[in-house]
């Protein structure tokens, strides 16, 4: 980065900084209430909420996504499957239930139906194992970034992330998180409508042009327009495209965003304006790293050799940036995509706090204490912020990629399938959420444990027993399996009416 | 005539399986994933067209007509 880069870049940073305090500070303003904590009052209109929406994608998926299509080509496009298949199944079947059921957390929409806290407190501990890994995953990103960026040192960059996030969302809570991730995807777009309007220009908005070069480039060569360089063989390919999509959709980051508007309707509208955002961008930004292969691969200041990119094949969305659009641009660019972790982050917290009182402290612990849950949801932000934080001071080297299976596996595995059979499935029983449930924790658990990512990368043996990266070809279908024999194998406590 | 739920459970079925069908056949089929048209690889041009058939179809499922009750309105779940 030249050093005007990096001043600008500098400079949107501290204007990240400014904006996303004066946005938590007006929502804190704007009352405390419990219900203008936890769902912003339930004011949030279905345009807005699908801004936000959109504001949750975060800066890996995004410069995650180039980098997928920039590196293996066509295998990125399993991405693009499995997200928008993930945020269709959202649209279809969970945005207008959701809400209709459900208060402040997915284990309300659990708890309607079965009495007792076993299944909301097995959806708890499942939340907390998205949100903790994704937390931590953000803070290492942005140490990261803030390293790469800037030049500061890595742990300055946790800090400092650290202590923004806690702030804006002790102070802002649902609110401030909401308005935070508005302006975020406001800028988000912005930058990628301007991106992806110079990249065409530069190949005279000829899409064979694009891939032609990609083709020419591309060490791979014809091979980058087919799949097989990340992908190897039916399997991979299948468990990856699920694990996108219905880790998408058991998120419960994003599925809280669902409680905010003022109807089932507007959820429903909300979440089809955030599918729609999702196809776009999520072509767009392939788009461009197809692209990318043709303008910056080998390219000297933005490439080493081939496709190996000065920082990482992370970077190639903002090389991409900064060779169209030059110092400016590329500094404003830097401070969106941090601004991007902080929207994605806040909003990840907020939800791991109040499982953490809603579905954990009130349920289990102490149903009728008298200290507010606000106040509780304050220290357990903290509490969150700082747990993850100190876990990205102690392990700078986490594999980002094994955080994010993680989080993706358990949503998948777990919250998944308990919310599409407590919502659609009316011979669903508390024992089947509950065997469900626990087959689903328990397989994704173990077939990470004997994957490649712990088995072989992380503990050093030669071959793994698990063949895949992603369990959820395997503990979707038990999940699913598990509840079905629970159910129709129970004798008691049949389900409430639902 | 069949219910809502039943539909949206039939739609999101499909919507797996235009996604699964999708994500292989370029991995079965060789000579699909080499075939182009105006330059564009089909391969490419067919995942396009499929997310959009699922976005468009996602869109055309109409909300449902009472819209459940209304958990969480006003006063609810404060403390």
């Amino acid at each position: 980065v030249s050093i005007a880069g990096r001043e600008w870049a500098f400079a949107a940073f501290f204007a990240v900084i400014v904006l996303a305090f004066a946005l938590a500070w007006r929502a804190a303003r704007r009352g405390s209430s419990s219900e203008s904590f936890f769902v912003a009052g339930r004011r949030i209109g279905a345009k807005m909420n699908a801004l936000a929406l959109l504001g949750e994608m975060s800066a890996a998926s995004i410069m995650g996504t180039a980098a997928l299509a920039f590196s293996y080509g066509f295998d990125a496009l399993y991405s693009v499957l499995g997200v928008v298949g993930g945020w269709a199944l959202i649209l279809i079947l969970l945005a207008e239930r959701l809400r209709a059921k459900g208060n402040r957390t997915l284990g309300d929409v659990l708890s309607a139906r079965f009495e007792g806290s076993g299944v909301r407190l097995l959806l708890a501990v499942s939340a907390l194992g998205v949100a903790i890994p994704h937390t931590f995953s953000q803070f290492v990103a942005a140490g990261v970034l803030v390293k790469g960026l800037f030049g500061l040192s890595y742990e300055s960059g946790v800090i400092i992330f650290g202590v923004l996030t806690a702030v804006c969302v002790i102070l802002g809570g649902m609110l401030g998180t909401t308005w935070i991730q508005i302006v975020k995807a406001l800028l988000l777009i912005s930058c990628l409508a301007v991106i992806l309007v110079l990249t065409l220009a530069s190949y005279h908005f000829d899409l064979a042009t694009i891939f032609a070069s990609a083709a020419a480039v591309h060490p791979a060569g014809e091979a980058v327009l087919r799949p097989g360089l990340l992908m190897h063989g039916p399997f991979d390919a299948l468990s990856f495209v699920l694990t996108m999509g219905l880790g998408a959709a058991g998120l419960p980051h994003i599925l809280s965003r669902y409680f905010t508007v003022p109807d089932p309707r507007q959820a429903r509208q909300s979440a089809a304006l955030a599918l729609s955002g999702v196809v776009l961008i999520n072509w767009a930004v392939v788009l461009m790293g197809f692209a990318a292969i043709g303008l910056i691969a080998g390219r000297s200041g933005y490439a080493l050799e081939g496709i190996q990119l000065v920082g990482g094949e992370n970077m190639a969305f903002l090389h991409l940036a900064h060779y169209l659009a030059g110092d400016v641009f590329f500094g404003l660019l830097c401070g969106v995509v941090l601004m991007t972790v902080l929207a994605a982050v806040s909003a990840v917290v907020l939800s791991a706090a109040t499982t953490l009182i809603v579905d954990f402290y009130r349920a289990v612990v102490q149903p009728a204490g008298k200290a507010s849950d606000v106040l509780l949801s304050r220290i357990a932000i903290a509490l969150v912020c700082l747990i993850a934080g100190i876990f990205a001071l102690l392990s700078r080297q986490s594999n980002i990629g094994l955080l994010a299976a993680i989080a993706h596996a358990f949503a998948a595995s777990v919250n998944f399938p308990l919310l599409v059979l407590t919502l659609y499935w009316p011979g669903l029983t508390r024992r089947g959420a509950l065997l469900g449930g626990a087959v689903g924790f328990i397989t994704a658990l173990g077939a990470l444990i004997l994957g490649p990512l712990v088995w072989c990368d992380m503990l050093g043996f030669a071959a793994p027993i698990f063949p895949n990266h992603y369990p959820t070809l395997v503990s979707v279908p038990a999940a699913f399996l598990a509840a079905w024999l629970g159910s129709v194998r129970a004798r008691d406590a049949r389900a409430l009416d639902f | 005539m069949i219910g809502v739920a039943k539909r949206d459970v039939l739609c999101a079925a499909l919507v797996l399986l235009v996604v699964v069908a999708v994500g292989l056949a370029p991995m079965l089929l060789p000579g699909f994933a080499r075939a182009r048209i105006a330059g564009v690889p089909v391969s490419i041009l067919v995942v396009f067209l499929a997310t959009v058939g699922v976005l468009l179809l996602s869109l055309s499922l109409a909300p449902r007509a009472s819209s459940a009750p209304n958990r969480g309105q006003r006063g609810e779940g404060s403390r």
